[in-house]
């Protein structure tokens, strides 16, 4: 059997998630992998990566099944309707892409736990939303030139 | 249908998918305390193992190198080694007449047990992978005694509470997590509010009157009240003070006194209603 190399990645990016200072600082790198994933494949499976991405990351943290599953899964779908209107293999583009994809998962997981009850006081959601889109994104800039670096080698006729 | 069926099977996972994420929000729409539980249970005892034995592949390499680094000077260490555990020896003959009289006296002094000494130490295994949360998971569950609600504190000061137990893990909502609060009182001034967690690496005193005694550097411990902690640990260090321009509300921010991100092994005590 074949496992899926985007498993494999998944994996190894929630071993550093649960690093210490990794998430307490912020940085979501299963909602880079969901949006990098978004922009190279069909919406089917951009919604399956970023369901099962948002699922372990919920199973495994304190809180309810849900906002990470559900915010994660339209963020996927969201990722892989952009890919059809821009050129995203650029590292800026990507950045900003995540960026873009960050605020929208952000704040969807804020309207659910406000939904849900268990939302933090605005100002503290606000803090934890802003310090999560910088962190997030510079991540996703470090991951980004390496991702367009290495499909440019691979792809790119000029430099294959 | 079958032809249908796989024809259209991308637009039926998707739907699937959709609909699942319909059926979490309606499961967990009045069922606030059971949703889920069960299954997370299961996960963490899943991944768990995995993430141990990560770590171990991880610093197997180092640890390699740094044996056969090592090497060298080992004879002369073995000798060295040998001489001490002889003297060692000894010692621990006596240390064993003194441990036995100990255990003697502890039987006599039951209560002792139950006292906030017998903390049990745990070590830390993962951290939170949800930015909207902060808790870790730590070895011990209740397998060996740990309790929901029981107080976790490290040397620097209190760390949280233990929020989950399964039979060999458990936990830690940290003081930091925004649905966190501990009573506390001003070491300097004794002025009492509650340090609420905001999410970040940071906690606010709240709760406390504009004209009250409180000053920058002020140190904040518990209070005791509240029935989850206990009285006197360090929560943090007031580190700035901003009134209102009407002067009705006050804001104090705390940095909290233990680095949340350099614990390693934190200290679960008994809850507090069982020493009280």
């Amino acid at each position: 059997m074949k496992i899926p190399i985007q498993a494999v990645w998944l994996l190894a990016l929630f071993f550093v998630q649960q690093l210490p200072g990794v998430a307490a600082w912020g940085v979501d790198l299963p909602l880079v992998f969901t949006v990098l994933v978004g922009l190279r494949t069909d919406i089917p499976k951009a919604a399956g990566w970023g369901f099962l991405a948002g699922l372990l990351q919920d199973l495994l943290s304190s809180s309810w099944i849900g906002p990470n599953t559900i915010a994660k899964t339209l963020t996927g779908i969201t990722a892989c309707l952009l890919k059809r209107h821009i050129y995203h293999e650029r590292v800026l583009t990507q950045t900003l892409l995540v960026f873009a994809a960050a605020l929208f998962h952000q704040l969807l997981i804020w309207i659910l736990l406000k939904w849900d009850g268990s939302a933090p006081p605005a100002g503290d959601a606000w803090g934890i939303v802003w310090r999560s889109l910088g962190m997030t994104t510079l991540a996703a800039s470090a991951v980004c030139f390496f991702v367009v670096r290495f499909r440019k080698r691979r792809f790119d006729p000029a430099t294959a | 249908m079958l032809k249908f069926f796989l024809k259209n099977l991308s637009k039926f996972f998707l739907s699937a998918l959709l609909v699942l994420c319909v059926w979490l929000l309606v499961q967990r729409n009045g069922h606030h305390d059971e949703s889920g539980t069960g299954v997370k249970e299961l996960s963490l005892s899943v991944w768990l193992p995995v993430q141990k034995s990560v770590a171990w592949l991880i610093a197997f390499p180092e640890n390699t190198l740094n044996a056969l680094r090592e090497l060298r000077t080992l004879h002369q260490e073995v000798e060295r080694l040998q001489l001490e555990n002889q003297s060692l020896r000894l010692e621990l003959a006596n240390h064993k007449s003194v441990e036995s009289e100990l255990s003697r006296l502890q039987e006599v002094l039951q209560i002792k047990a139950h006292l906030p000494h017998t903390a049990k130490i745990a070590r830390i295994i993962a951290h939170d992978p949800s930015t909207w949360d902060s808790s870790f998971v730590v070895d011990l569950g209740s397998d060996d005694g740990v309790q929901v609600d029981s107080p976790v504190i490290s040397e620097q000061g209190l760390v949280g509470r233990v929020l989950e137990v399964t039979s060999k893990n458990s936990r830690v909502l940290l003081l930091t997590d925004s649905g966190s609060s501990v009573a506390g009182i001003d070491q300097r001034s004794n002025v009492t509010g509650i340090v609420q967690g905001t999410g970040r690496n940071q906690l606010r005193y709240a709760y406390v009157s504009p004209n009250e005694d409180i000053q920058k550097d002020d140190v904040l411990v518990s209070s005791g009240m509240g029935g989850i902690f206990p009285k006197g640990y360090a929560i943090g260090t007031v580190v700035k003070r901003t009134e209102s321009e009407n002067g009705l509300n006050t804001e104090i921010q705390v940095a909290p006194s233990v680095d949340f991100a350099a614990l390693d092994y934190i200290f679960i005590l008994p809850p507090v209603d069982v020493y009280q």
